[in-house]
């Protein structure tokens, strides 16, 4: 199925592409144990998201900067200064949500400082080298916005299901637990299922489309070709020997019924 | 030269998988029996509830897939009456109706539905309530003493062989007594007789491969010789390991699934043996209940490789001979 370029669902796909279209997570398999293992609520995705925000954003667009410093033979080293830039912007992040939230902190545990040499950090970092500073800044915002919504997913029903609270205020309608969704191996399992429904919303708003493109065309002409056809053929009027004829008919089927019916009564006197 | 238009496959087998399954589910329904007579009807009360959310839960997915409702399809029984038999008796209604969902939801339609799953659908579900509810599938009803239909705080429960035997303890249990399976464990698994007089009826009717089942045990009874309790002597170690989980349920009605099985003989013996070895390491090393559904559904994710391993041997196996007929 194709899309024609003025189509709106595209142009909102293209919009909001890392989003939606092409997501970290979902899509392109970056930064899974973040989501899988750490991510257990809401509070720690909001923790996660933090981290992830102050991880890639500053280390990608000042990376070019620096890199200029560097000669020419050492241009190999992007990788572990990437690295190094990401965890100078973390330290003192970590150290101001933790002063101001320490449960936030404590949530995240080991995997707030981790985002420094995740894959994802490596992979936005290649997405931004030869763009200009706003184009990038863009692309990496769409990007941590897309780890932002799986994270938080993941983080609310992992909660909601196995917690029975949301940001720790409990649910008086979830009465069942189910504890076993804070492993990750049912970790992997749910986030699955979020691809594949992301993959099945997808190719619901494109059958929607079509039909309505090539669909309800061909049933409104069907619809209204049944319409002219009643037009064009108008009723039948009876000529005046047709009607003498079906009262004649008509007459002799009632004498008919009363000579049964009172047949039946004399018998039964 | 007349053409065969009809569609694959051309060759068919007497046993079909709607008799496989109606053979595997005839031979779930002695076990049944004897929960019914140890634990009263609340055993089958609470087999009749999976099974009744697994056969649900299957025509929802067949009919959300468009494949159109298979009716004849005895799987989803089997699945959810293997999944009553491993709980305990007093086991909450919800806990085994969850178990089945899980199953045949997540498990088994994702994967195709009958006969595509990669995992054994019944052993998924029970891992997953082991995970959630563990606590709940941790002790046991005690035997001859029948539980109301709603199992309250007046009900005595007690902890079963294997959790003892995992604690480090040995269950003081007579050898009759493990014959005849009055003793508390899951409700379907302690009558060892009964499970083997069903292995005989399944292997009769060709339904199992002799060498699975065989292979499974023999593997694990080589295990429990080498490493036993100080106060068990090797012929106990066996028997006690054998009889007091649910290693026999698992050993005749899930490791021979047609579905999760290796292909060729030798894989299929190989399979048996990994998921004897992980078993052990699971109940020695592990801390969850259940440790053969665990190391089944392990043993599961290897199949593809033991199909390969030994699809590989045979292609060397036919070039050395080739090479020395020629």
């Amino acid at each position: 199925m194709k899309m024609s370029k003025n189509n709106w669902y595209r142009r909102f796909l293209l919009a909001t592409k890392g989003i939606f279209l092409q997501n970290p997570i979902l899509t392109l398999g970056l930064a899974l144990p973040f989501a899988v293992v750490a991510c257990t609520s809401l509070q720690t995705a909001v923790g996660l998201s933090i981290g992830a925000l102050m991880a890639l954003i500053p280390a990608a667009l000042l990376l070019p900067y620096v890199m200029k410093w560097i000669p020419q033979q050492l241009q190999w080293l992007d990788y572990p200064i990437c690295a190094l830039l990401s965890a100078v912007f973390l330290m003192p992040t970590r150290l101001i949500t933790g002063s101001l939230s320490p449960a936030l902190m404590d949530s995240v545990g080991v995997y707030f400082s981790l985002f420094c040499v995740s894959s994802l950090l490596f992979t936005v970092k290649e997405k931004c080298k030869e763009k200009e500073p706003v184009r990038a800044l863009l692309t990496l915002i769409r990007m941590w916005l897309g780890v932002v919504l799986v994270l938080v997913l993941m983080g609310c029903i992992r909660e909601v299901l196995g917690y029975g609270t949301i940001w720790n205020k409990p649910l008086t309608f979830m009465k069942i637990r189910f504890s076993g969704v804070m492993v990750s191996g049912l970790g992997f399992i749910l986030l699955g299922f979020l691809a594949a429904l992301g993959k099945k919303l997808h190719r619901t708003i494109l059958s929607v489309q079509f039909w309505l493109r090539d669909g309800w065309p061909k049933l409104k002409a069907k619809v209204a070709g049944i319409f002219e056809k009643n037009e064009k053929e108008p009723k039948k009027i009876m000529d005046e020997k047709e009607l003498i004829h079906e009262e004649e008919s008509a007459e002799q089927l009632v004498e008919q019924i009363t000579e049964t019916v009172l047949g039946k009564e004399q018998d039964n006197k | 030269m007349k053409m065969n238009a009809k569609p694959f496959p051309y060759i068919r087998a007497e046993e079909r998988s709607p008799m496989l399954m109606l053979d595997t589910a005839i031979a779930l329904i002695p076990p049944f029996f004897m929960a019914c007579f140890y634990y009263g009807m609340r055993s089958l009360a609470v087999g009749a509830f999976t099974v009744i959310a697994a056969v649900a839960a299957n025509w929802i997915s067949d009919l959300c897939s468009g494949r159109g409702l298979e009716w004849w399809d005895a799987s989803p029984v089997v699945t959810g009456m293997i999944i009553a038999l491993l709980m305990p008796a007093s086991v909450p209604y919800y806990i085994p109706i969850i178990a089945a969902l899980f199953a045949i939801f997540v498990v088994k339609f994702p994967y195709g539905g009958t006969g595509h799953n990669l995992f054994n659908p019944a052993a998924a579900g029970l891992a997953f309530v082991t995970l959630c509810f563990g606590d709940q599938l941790a002790n046991y009803p005690i035997p001859l003493e029948t539980l109301p239909m709603t199992v309250d705080e007046t009900v005595k429960l007690t902890q079963g062989a294997a959790s003892l035997l995992k604690m480090g303890a040995i269950p003081t249990i007579s050898m009759e007594q493990l014959a005849l399976g009055n003793f508390a464990g899951p409700m379907g698994t302690t009558n060892i007789l009964v499970i083997a007089a069903c292995l005989i009826y399944l292997l009769i009717r060709r339904n199992v491969k002799w060498y699975v089942p065989l292979t499974y045990l023999a593997t694990i009874s080589l295990f429990a010789s080498r490493v036993h309790h100080e106060n068990l002597s090797a012929a106990e170690s066996i028997i006690v390991e054998l009889v007091a989980g649910s290693l026999m349920f698992v050993a005749v009605y899930m490791l021979t699934e047609p579905v999760t099985l290796p292909k060729r003989p030798m894989g299929k013996v190989l399979y048996a043996m990994t998921a004897a070895v992980i078993t052990m390491l699971f109940r020695y090393y592990g801390v969850v209940l259940n440790s053969a559904v665990f190391a089944l559904l392990l043993t599961n994710a290897f199949t593809p490789l033991f199909d390969r391993l030994v699809e590989q041997g045979h292609i060397v196996e036919r070039s050395v001979t080739g090479s020395e007929d020629e």
